[in-house]
């Protein structure tokens, strides 16, 4: 029941996406993005399907995981569509009471949802094709300019791979605490709400501790290997772009024209 | 009374990238009253067999008989099947949360729906047979010794008096008396209750003398499942499988190739004394 998440899962396969450096895939996905938000006509939508149906295909991750990351967002996505549909635009199609579709609202709600799912779908193909190491490392080398305002880079992708590593290790201690406490006759799954957010203190408990215990344990093992933050620190697997990365660079910049040309026809 | 498997098969991620196989085509039956030593490296798919036990894996296919029950079969009450086949974890001192000891031990039988009275009355059998008196009772569990948290937590399963008690690597992480300290409690249970024992552990040591009957798992598969003087009479294929045989086994193989004419299918420290007193005797 906690396999659902898809943050932090990266699926391993070897393909053309999977070997791309991260920061190309990191800018790509910005520039999916920001393309998204660029656009609002049937072609840019139609060139943004194409290019992730390309890299989807080219990723070798089934689609089911694609849209695994989708679930968590749906009520986002109806909120989101329903306000659109109701309360804006002038050309009412169909009424109810002071509930009103319009057409201006209905192309908007469109839209809007696509927009949203390709976000989703987009971000998941990256972190779907990377690992949480490289992201990070790839986040690190692409911010370092900020290191020049002071702005501790290293640490924060310190943290952040730290974090992004700790998710399936916390989420299988929890599957192993929810399995221990079921076999002592746990019951997670009836019951109304305060008997079901009861029923969670015996997973929690034990997680909380065993977090912290992982922290501590954590901390130690990196202060026995002097770990004392970014200076002067190297990487066993420095990153370097090849020309694959710089194709790729090339198509993304033409794919970003396109979508801005297609604000005009 | 017995647990049946029947042709388990229990594969992972089925269909995807990470598809892996943990259990594959397993079939035994689990005796009453029995002392069965499940052995197999790590990986091999011993942790996913015994969750099927209890029902809390379901296989792929196949399927796992409760005396003569099907406890997948629609309906089927699980959560009274958790009580009777109880399953202690490996690290069971991680599941600890209750604020005290006394308080912890009774989570299990007040699931299975007994009375506040009955609950405490088993939770202090069970903490007493394991060895943890009244003082412990209103103690936190965070606050105690490592070995007397794992008796704690062993305690919290005893409490809902199983009939069946399965124990993934009790011993994992003990000190070597806290180690001897335990398998005597799981050997004692199994002689004065009468409860069947299965217990897991990648040690022959461990298995060898408490078992009566020993299953042993490689690569997802059952290889053996049978006495241990049986067992190890096949010491070469379980080297092959990164299992060792008893130490005093080996002494017993060495002690023959160096010449001394003494049976090589010993697997107590009791029975090699008397094959030597025996052997020396003839001499």
């Amino acid at each position: 029941m906690l396999r659902d998440i898809t943050l932090g899962q990266y699926y391993p396969v070897d393909s053309c996406i999977h070997r791309l450096d991260p920061r190309t895939k990191l800018f790509g996905t910005f520039i999916f993005l920001v393309s998204l938000f660029v656009t609002s006509s049937v072609p840019g939508y139609l060139l943004a399907s194409l290019a992730l149906i390309c890299c989807i295909r080219l990723s070798r991750v089934p689609i089911s995981f694609m849209t695994r990351g989708l679930k968590a967002v749906f009520i986002l996505l109806l909120i989101s569509v329903s306000f659109n549909m109701f309360f804006t635009g002038e050309t009412v199609i169909f009424r109810l009471g002071f509930l009103r579709i319009t057409k201006e609202g209905l192309e908007l709600a469109g839209f809007m949802a696509l927009r949203l799912v390709y976000l989703v779908i987009g971000s998941s193909v990256m972190t779907l094709t990377t690992t949480p190491t490289q992201l990070t490392d790839g986040l690190e080398k692409s911010l370092g300019f900020l290191n020049r305002f002071k702005v501790p880079v290293h640490d924060i992708a310190m943290m952040m791979s730290i974090a992004l590593r700790f998710i399936p290790i916390l989420t299988d201690e929890t599957d192993k605490i929810i399995r221990a406490q079921k076999a002592r006759g746990a019951d997670f799954e009836s019951g109304n709400l305060i008997r079901r957010a009861k029923a969670m203190v015996p997973i929690l408990v034990p997680l909380f501790i065993a977090a912290f215990r992982r922290a501590s344990d954590l901390a130690l093992a990196m202060e026995a290997r002097c770990y004392h933050g970014g200076a002067g620190r190297t990487k066993m697997k420095p990153l370097k772009y090849a020309r694959r990365d710089r194709i790729a660079y090339v198509i993304m910049t033409v794919y970003f024209i396109l979508m801005f040309a297609t604000r005009f026809i | 009374m017995s647990i049946e498997l029947k042709n388990l098969t229990h594969i992972y991620n089925q269909g995807t990238a990470m598809e892996s196989v943990a259990v594959r085509n397993v079939s035994c039956t689990i005796d009453d009253g029995s002392f069965v030593g499940l052995i197999g490296h790590t990986g091999s798919g011993k942790s996913t067999l015994i969750q099927h036990l209890n029902g809390l894996e379901v296989p792929t296919s196949g399927t796992v008989l409760y005396n003569g029950e099907d406890i997948f079969a629609q309906g089927y009450d699980l959560k009274h099947l958790r009580g009777k086949v109880g399953l202690v974890f490996q690290y069971p001192e991680y599941q600890l949360f209750e604020e005290t000891v006394l308080k912890d031990v009774c989570f299990g039988p007040k699931n299975m729906g007994l009375s506040q009275e009955e609950c405490e009355n088993r939770a202090r059998k069970a903490l007493n047979s394991l060895g943890l008196d009244e003082s412990y009772y209103g103690r936190s569990p965070f606050e105690l010794s490592g070995g007397e948290k794992r008796r704690a937590a062993l305690a919290g399963i005893l409490a809902m008096e199983p009939e069946v008690l399965v124990l993934d690597e009790p011993t994992a992480g003990l000190d070597p008396q806290a180690r001897q300290e335990m398998l005597d409690l799981v050997k004692k249970l199994h002689d004065e209750r009468g409860i069947t024992v299965v217990l897991v552990s990648h040690s022959m040591d461990d298995v060898a003398e408490y078992a009566d009957k020993i299953l042993v798992m490689n690569n997802a598969e059952l290889k053996f499942y049978d006495t241990p003087k049986e067992v190890f009479k096949h010491s070469k294929e379980l080297m092959s499988f990164g299992l060792s045989i008893p130490e005093i086994t080996k002494i017993a193989h060495e002690l023959n190739a160096a010449g001394i004419d003494i049976p090589t299918d010993i697997s107590t420290i009791e029975e090699a004394t008397e094959a030597i007193l025996k052997y020396f005797k003839k001499a």
